[in-house]
């Protein structure tokens, strides 16, 4: 039983903003002191690439991005599905607010990407598949936030974007594989990371970099949830008590 | 100091790249920030034509 | 009597047949667009046959995809305006079923004839006559594939506003394995190399497609139509 109060309990727009209101400052607090850490880490304690030399720091902002336009892309799917299974509008409303967030981390790692590529390729942009794969998950962020704008209707909106963010999260392993297969035919790959020897000091900050990004998603987006469940419940008799 | 913003010669490619993620980061925050406040602005406005 | 779900399929089949050559010109439209696009090509690229036998692939596939797409905003949105998918949806039959049946008449009217008259264009590129058979097969294929990822487009674009760049937006990104293993068909077609591989791929996203794109696209017309 207690598994399902707490799923009811997530189900209440109200009983949801309140324990985003409360709870947002802390993921604040922690994503900015893990920020601040992760970075010394990987700006001054991380001895130099000994192939890459100091560009290869550019791994400790261009790795948590990049983690973050798929994860959030994947959190989107889930709570698209759990909003068009069960009904469920807060898990809407959480959908939409992922998108946004999605999208400017994908921006954010083509131009990381971009800015590491110059040095490692001796050009901004080459087709390497993981830049191609996130150009594309650009794409699919802009045709969702499109739909979504398209549809008068919001609880249409929400459906039919639902589903969209379905069709993709089972479309995008697709679109990797074949990115990787056109990538194979035309170029040997290439190596962005140091993925082979790592030493622990290059990456501790790393994986503490990846974990504040995790807490920074999760703080605004209980901010925009929020303003999402705001907007959506405007005629609710909860609102008159929380912006009073 | 000098040669830690040098990053070995790549400063000019790492310093951007940390600026724009990070700008990104900053700016994510202040729309989230200023849209809940419109939001809120907004609700506030409603509840006062129709109390 | 009871119709059954392949029944009211092929019911389906064969009105939206009848419809379509009710209306040739419309048929013929997305063909005359892809002769075009591909004619620009050698227009602006180079008139060097050699050359364009590099490019034949990239041509014809995004020019396929272009064409496709200008024909997709007519798969629901003429029977979404006279009431005819919510007959559809009301029926008791099977939503999925006549909607996967839309699509394959959609495919058969647009996908296969543009897959056939494809070594006109091809020609014109520098495809060597060889290849022709596999280049249409390819392309017929991955049509097939196309209108089925279209299909859920169409149906979640029903409720927008300004729905013909919309579909486009939500098309093309999720039509990029197609074209990525269509191009590569093609390009070993054009130049000799193994041409099997490829062409399962595209298959399994053929299948794919098949299982689950009608469902989908049943979802988001119920949707567009509530």
């Amino acid at each position: 039983m207690g598994t399902w109060t707490w799923f009811h309990r997530f189900g209440s727009p109200p009983w949801v903003y309140g324990f985003a209101a409360r709870w947002a400052p802390w993921f604040g607090v922690a994503a900015v002191l893990c920020m601040l850490i992760a970075l010394y880490g990987g700006l001054v304690l991380a001895p130099p690439d000994y192939q890459q030399k100091d560009a290869f720091r550019i791994v400790y902002i261009h790795a948590p991005v990049a983690s973050m336009s798929m994860a959030v892309y994947a959190t989107m799917a889930i709570a698209a599905a759990v909003g068009l299974i069960w009904r469920m509008k807060v898990a809407h409303a959480a959908a939409a607010a992922c998108a946004p967030i999605g999208a400017w981390f994908t921006v954010a790692t083509l131009a990381t990407g971009m800015l590491w590529g110059k040095p490692m390729w001796g050009a901004y942009w080459v087709w390497d598949p993981r830049l191609t794969s996130e150009l594309v998950l650009l794409f699919l962020y802009f045709g969702y936030m499109g739909l979504r704008a398209g549809i008068e209707d919001p609880q249409k909106a929400d459906k039919a974007s639902a589903v969209l963010a379905i069709v993709g999260a089972v479309n995008i392993p697709i679109i990797k594989y074949s990115v990787n297969w056109w990538n194979s035919l035309h170029q040997p790959a290439t190596r962005l990371i140091g993925e082979a020897d790592m030493d622990w000091s290059m990456v501790w900050p790393l994986l503490l970099m990846l974990a504040a990004f995790f807490l920074y998603f999760a703080w605004i987006l209980l901010i925009r949830l929020r303003a999402e469940l705001l907007r959506r419940e405007r005629n609710a008799s909860w609102i008159r008590e929380v912006v009073a | 100091m000098s040669e830690f913003f040098a990053m070995s010669g790549y400063g000019r490619y790492v310093w951007p790249a940390f600026g724009i993620g990070f700008g990104i980061v900053v700016l994510m925050y202040v729309m989230a920030v200023s849209s809940l406040a419109a939001a809120k602005q907004e609700a506030k406005r409603r509840l006062e034509m129709n109390p | 009597m009871k119709t059954g779900p392949l029944e009211a399929a092929r019911l389906v089949m064969v009105r939206d047949l009848r419809l379509a050559f009710r209306k040739p010109s419309q048929l013929l439209q997305p063909l005359m667009f892809f002769m075009i696009v591909a004619t620009l090509f050698p227009l602006t690229l180079t008139p060097e046959l050699s050359r364009l036998r590099d490019a034949a692939p990239g041509v014809l596939w995004v020019g396929a995809l272009l064409s496709s797409l200008l024909a997709l905003e007519f798969l629901f949105r003429d029977d979404a305006q006279d009431g005819t998918l919510e007959q559809f949806a009301l029926s008791g039959q099977s939503l999925t079923w006549m909607l996967f049946a839309k699509t394959c008449v959609h495919w058969l009217l647009t996908g296969l004839p543009l897959a056939l008259s494809a070594p006109l264009a091809a020609v014109g590129l520098g495809v060597p006559a060889e290849a022709m058979w596999s280049v249409v097969a390819a392309l017929a294929l991955g049509g097939f594939a196309l209108s089925l990822i279209g299909a859920i487009s169409a149906g979640l674009t029903l409720g927008a506003r300004r729905g013909g760049v919309l579909l486009s937006l939500l098309t093309l990104p999720l039509a990029v394995p197609i074209l990525v293993f269509g191009a590569d068909a093609t390009q070993r077609a054009i130049t000799g190399g193994e041409f099997a591989p490829p062409m399962y791929l595209l298959g399994a996203i053929a299948v794919l497609g098949v299982t689950l794109a009608p469902l989908a696209a049943a979802a988001a017309v119920r949707i567009g139509l509530e």
